[in-house]
């Protein structure tokens, strides 16, 4: 801690300094509209967003101050903490929104998961980053699976899928460690393949153009000695994507019906307008009448007039699409992406695989909220209601973010120090 | 580990494209499409409109007859209601405080957010003690609306009402009306509704998602202001018309009087009638359905609708068009048995001299006179053949008004029937009819019908000797403040030469003199005038009278009947002549005696 100069990130501060405060600007567009144009009131939502923002000021600073061996050595730790405050929460939370994933602390709303997200990412990269840990053993790779996959399960016990999905993001990190690169293509394939049924319905159609596709596949891997093999495996691929895309709408039962219904109106918000379509359709609504230039700050009469539920949080980015346009809704995900790659640098010049695995969570889960929460404002992605770091109202979102950014700029600024194994 | 340190890279990649793809869907969203601008503002700009007060109604004199009166309603807001104390608001709504919260409940289901009725037709007075009573509670308003006001509560059957638009109105206005619109039903209300509305202003005004105001949009630069209706005068002598409708309490039939020298109408009863005000406020429906279903019709416009037979009255008609055609002078000569001898004694006739001029035909109605009068118009030699008389017959009786609508300014007005030769080839075949067929035509008891106001104007044309102004309701309609702009209308000339007037009013004066209508003299006026007394298939005759007075400066001609009275002398001249009198000298005279007998009959 005997630094002479001010070596952080300088450019992940910036980047970060611009989009909380362009996050704050637009809280206080929805907000002013009808609490009033007072900016230091502090019993709004724009001001609380402010004392917010000084206590992730406050914490942030705190976090540089910390040693980075801190981190590593209590990574187990604050993994088991959270894991107990997950479960705790299960008894004695507070429901909101049908989720019972909120802590009452002195009066403050607090929720868990945020802070599993950061205990779960020094955890996964403490495990990771130990010396003889292999992608490739099967036992690690379990263990890791479970690490994540334990929160995760706690989180979808609470009735908060959006937040449960998150820690799939770490399947990125996984794939940057060495996973098999089939996994995650198998997964996408999958995936890709489930919501084509949906959005056919099962049609036909899709399995005969799996089968199509095997043969093709067939005919361009053919090899005189070991056709029966390859034929019977991709026989059997085809196969197991021929169920997936018939057995997607029978699963489809095993979700809840409001999921059900968000997933349909993604192809279709018509079929719901009063219902989980509403969301959807007015949300695109409010940001395609930005046009280009956008209908200027403080004039966005869709946002301002309440058009759009849940703009202040999750449908924040609605705010921006009207006010700023095309133009500012671009910049906005500009700046994300200028994060999301500067944090992606520091991992990987970190010179730890700690930093670096820590890194890739960090870069894995802000990734994640952006796309998934600017995906579903734009009729991409179903609704899942995780905040959009920096813009939606919230103190536990700010504040989870603000701490997995600047542990990250902590771990990269002490870069010299040798920690763990060298990468 | 370089191998996985590539992977770092398609990770990024993965990333660019992923917000490459999000940033080409928002401009194909946001840019490429107009359709979400477009929803955007269709839903938060609403149009809000400003309704004008309608113009008011002034009789002849100018002076008011149908106002405006502001009628208040109370509104609440269900999410903002906080009332203190609602002990006055129950005593002054009329209500029980289980009414009150059951209106309050009914809000709040509909809306919490936004403004709903809880009581209507307040007026002026009320909302004052309200508004004062309130001044602590939230979440109410007063929204104010004006109803009709009548300073006379007569003539319902001239004015119309107003009720909200219905779809069929909407559909055939092209655009003029929108769902929630006042619009004059029937008379004058509807026929002048243009004039009477204004011009409902615009408002653009920015409403949040429960459709509550927020503000105004575009700095109100597209809000048009609302343009006041016009005021307008009718010729109505609403005195008049109040006098008429007392007189014609417990009767059935019309009164109809003209100014003859501008076509005016003075007077337009329909008996039985309803107080206008009654179709007005809270009780409109109810009482509407009630006029509609009394089996005595207050709804039907007599004057305007209802055809009769016209009797005597009509052998003026006749008189005229044969005089004028040549067929008979005022020194023609026709005898009379009792009959017209002609057609086997039919029609049938009094005892009186014999033989008698037109002079006398008139005075003493002979039937037998006008029957040989018609008979030898349409077999006369100057004609081809009997089409050929007939159509010229025809077309006196249609240059005078009969068998189609005159054009007066209110709606539904009726033809009455003027039978063409090709009716009766149907009837009885060509050339299979002559003159005896149809003698009945001759004396006004054929196929020929005539309303009210189409015997008014046969009164108006032989007081103006030959031609009348289109007979009509709106006089002026008001210019600047103090200034009324006078509408002109159409004078027709009957073609009938104003000499042979003089025969025929000559004899019309001695009808009310010494003839059939002597209850009709007045002291000190020569009141012209024919009695009609109406065989018809309802029961009792029609008592029916049609004159004017003066005889030689006309200033109001008449028509009156009064259905199964009777004698034309015997009810509807007295009436007719009291209606005339109180005109001339302002109140009954001479005619006291038949006024209290009249005010006492019932048919």
């Amino acid at each position: 801690m005997n630094r002479k100069n001010f070596d952080f990130d300088l450019i992940t501060i910036l980047l970060y300094i611009g989009l909380v405060l362009l996050g704050w600007m637009t809280i206080y567009a929805v907000s002013s509209a009808n609490f009033g144009t007072d900016i230091f009131n502090f019993g709004v939502l724009h001001g609380k967003q402010l004392v917010w923002m000084g206590v992730s000021l406050g914490v942030a600073m705190l976090v540089l101050l910390l040693d980075h061996r801190f981190l590593y050595s209590t990574a187990y730790l604050a993994y088991g903490a959270a894991i107990l405050t997950l479960i705790l929460v299960l008894f004695i939370g507070k429901e909101v929104n049908g989720a019972k994933s909120w802590l009452i602390i002195g009066g403050q709303q607090f929720q868990p998961s945020e802070f599993a997200k950061l205990a779960t990412a020094l955890a996964l990269a403490k495990y990771m980053s130990r010396l003889n840990f292999s992608m490739s053993n099967g036992q690690d790779l379990m263990a890791v699976l479970g690490m994540i996959l334990l929160p995760a399960l706690i989180v979808i016990f609470q009735n908060d899928t959006g937040s449960a999905l998150v820690f799939g993001s770490f399947l990125i990190v996984l794939f940057r460690e060495g996973l098999h690169p089939l996994v995650p293509i198998v997964l996408l394939l999958l995936g890709g393949v489930a919501l084509l049924s949906l959005y056919l319905e099962g049609s036909v159609w899709i399995i005969v153009g799996i089968m199509l596709l095997g043969l093709v596949i067939f005919g361009l891997t053919f090899n005189a000695r070991r056709w029966v093999r390859n034929a019977i495996l991709i026989g059997m691929i085809c196969s197991f994507f021929s169920l997936v895309s018939f057995g997607t709408n029978q699963l489809m039962g095993f979700l809840q019906p409001h999921q059900q219904i968000r997933l349909k109106v993604l192809f279709d918000p018509s079929i719901d307008p009063q219902g989980a379509g509403y969301n959807v359709i007015q949300s695109k609504i409010a940001i395609g009448s930005g046009g280009i230039v956008g209908k200027g700050y403080l004039q966005g009469n869709y946002t301002k007039y309440q058009f759009v539920p849940k703009q202040e949080t999750d449908f924040i980015y609605c705010a921006v699409g009207e006010e700023y346009g095309w133009l500012g809704s671009v910049v906005v995900l500009l700046c994300f992406f200028l994060l999301i790659w500067r944090l992606q640098f520091l991992s990987e010049n970190s010179k730890t695989r700690f930093a670096r695995i820590y890194g890739y969570s960090v870069v894995s889960l802000l990734f994640f909220h952006v796309v998934i929460n600017i995906g579903m404002t734009i009729g991409l992605v179903p609704v899942i209601g995780i905040p959009l770091p920096f813009f939606s109202y919230g103190g536990s979102s700010l504040l989870s973010f603000t701490v997995l950014i600047f542990v990250l700029i902590n771990l990269y600024s002490s870069r010299i120090a040798v920690l763990g194994t060298k990468a | 580990m370089d191998q996985l340190k590539v992977r770092g890279g398609i990770i990024i990649l993965f990333f660019a494209l992923v917000f490459l793809s999000f940033g080409a869907r928002l401009f194909s969203i946001q840019v490429l499409s107009t359709e979400y601008a477009r929803r955007a503002d269709k839903y938060v700009i609403k149009t809000k409109s400003i309704v004008p007060p309608r113009g008011n109604i002034y009789n002849r004199y100018g002076e008011i007859y149908v106002s405006n009166q502001p009628m208040f309603k109370m509104m609440v807001t269900p999410r903002n209601l906080y009332i203190p104390d609602t002990t006055l608001l129950l005593k002054y709504l009329e209500m029980s405080k289980e009414d009150l919260d059951r209106a309050i409940a009914k809000a709040a289901k509909y809306s919490s957010y936004k403004e709903s009725v809880i009581a209507q037709h307040l007026d002026l007075e009320t909302c004052g003690i309200l508004q004062e009573a309130l001044w602590d509670a939230r979440g109410i308003s007063f929204s104010v609306s004006n109803k009709r006001h009548y300073e006379y509560p007569v003539g319902a059957n001239i004015l119309g009402y107003i009720s909200e638009v219905d779809s069929s109105d909407i559909k055939s206005s092209r655009g003029k009306y929108r769902i929630g619109d006042l619009v004059g039903k029937t008379g004058i209300e509807h026929s002048h509704d243009t004039t009477l509305r204004g011009v409902q202003g615009q408002r653009k005004i920015l409403v949040d998602v429960h459709n509550r105001e927020v503000g105004s949009y575009a700095k109100q630069r597209y809000d048009t202001a609302a343009v006041k209706g016009q005021d307008m005068m009718l010729g109505i002598d609403t005195e008049l018309q109040a006098f008429g409708e007392a007189l014609m309490q417990g009767k059935r039939g019309s009164i109809v009087a003209i100014e003859p020298s501008t076509g005016e109408i003075l007077a337009f009863v329909s008996a039985p009638t309803y107080d206008p005000s009654s179709l007005t406020g809270s009780e409109q429906h109810t009482n509407w359905r009630r006029l509609q279903r009394d089996s005595l019709k207050p709804l039907f416009n007599r004057p305007l609708m209802a055809a009769y037979p016209p009797g005597s009255i009509y052998k003026l008609a006749n008189a005229l068009a044969a005089l004028n055609e040549g067929i008979i002078t005022e020194n023609t000569y026709y005898s009379c048995g009792g009959g017209f001898s002609r057609n086997k004694g039919k029609p049938g006739c009094r005892f009186h001299v014999t033989p008698l001029a037109l002079d006398n035909a008139i005075k003493h109605s002979c039937n037998s006179y006008f029957a040989a009068t018609y008979m030898d118009f349409l077999h006369h030699h100057q004609y081809d053949s009997i089409y050929e008389a007939f159509d010229v017959w025809r077309g006196y009786m249609d240059r005078m008004g009969l068998g189609r609508e005159l054009g007066v300014d209110i709606p539904y007005e009726k033809p009455g029937k003027l039978p063409s030769g090709k009716m009766y080839d149907r009837w009885y075949g060509h050339n299979r009819w002559i003159a005896t067929t149809i003698i009945s035509n001759s004396i006004g008891q054929g196929e020929i019908l005539m309303t009210p106001l189409q015997m008014a104007n046969l009164a108006t044309l032989i007081a103006n000797r030959g031609t009348y102004v289109k007979p009509h309701f709106l006089k002026a309609v008001r210019g600047d403040e103090n200034y009324w702009n006078r509408v002109s209308y159409d004078t027709i000339d009957t073609e009938i030469s104003p000499y042979h007037f003089r025969t025929v009013i000559d004899a019309m004066v001695q009808v009310v003199a010494s003839g059939t209508a002597r209850r009709a003299i007045i002291e000190g006026v020569d009141v012209a005038g024919k009695t009609g007394t109406v065989e018809n298939p309802h029961g009792e005759d029609h008592s029916v009278f049609l004159g004017f007075a003066p005889a030689e400066r006309p200033r109001i001609a008449i028509a009156a009947i009064i259905e199964n009275a009777g004698g034309g002398g015997r009810w509807a001249a007295p009436l007719s002549a009291c209606v005339i009198e109180k005109y001339l000298q302002g109140e009954i005279v001479s005619k006291q005696f038949e006024y209290n007998r009249l005010l006492n009959a019932r048919f």
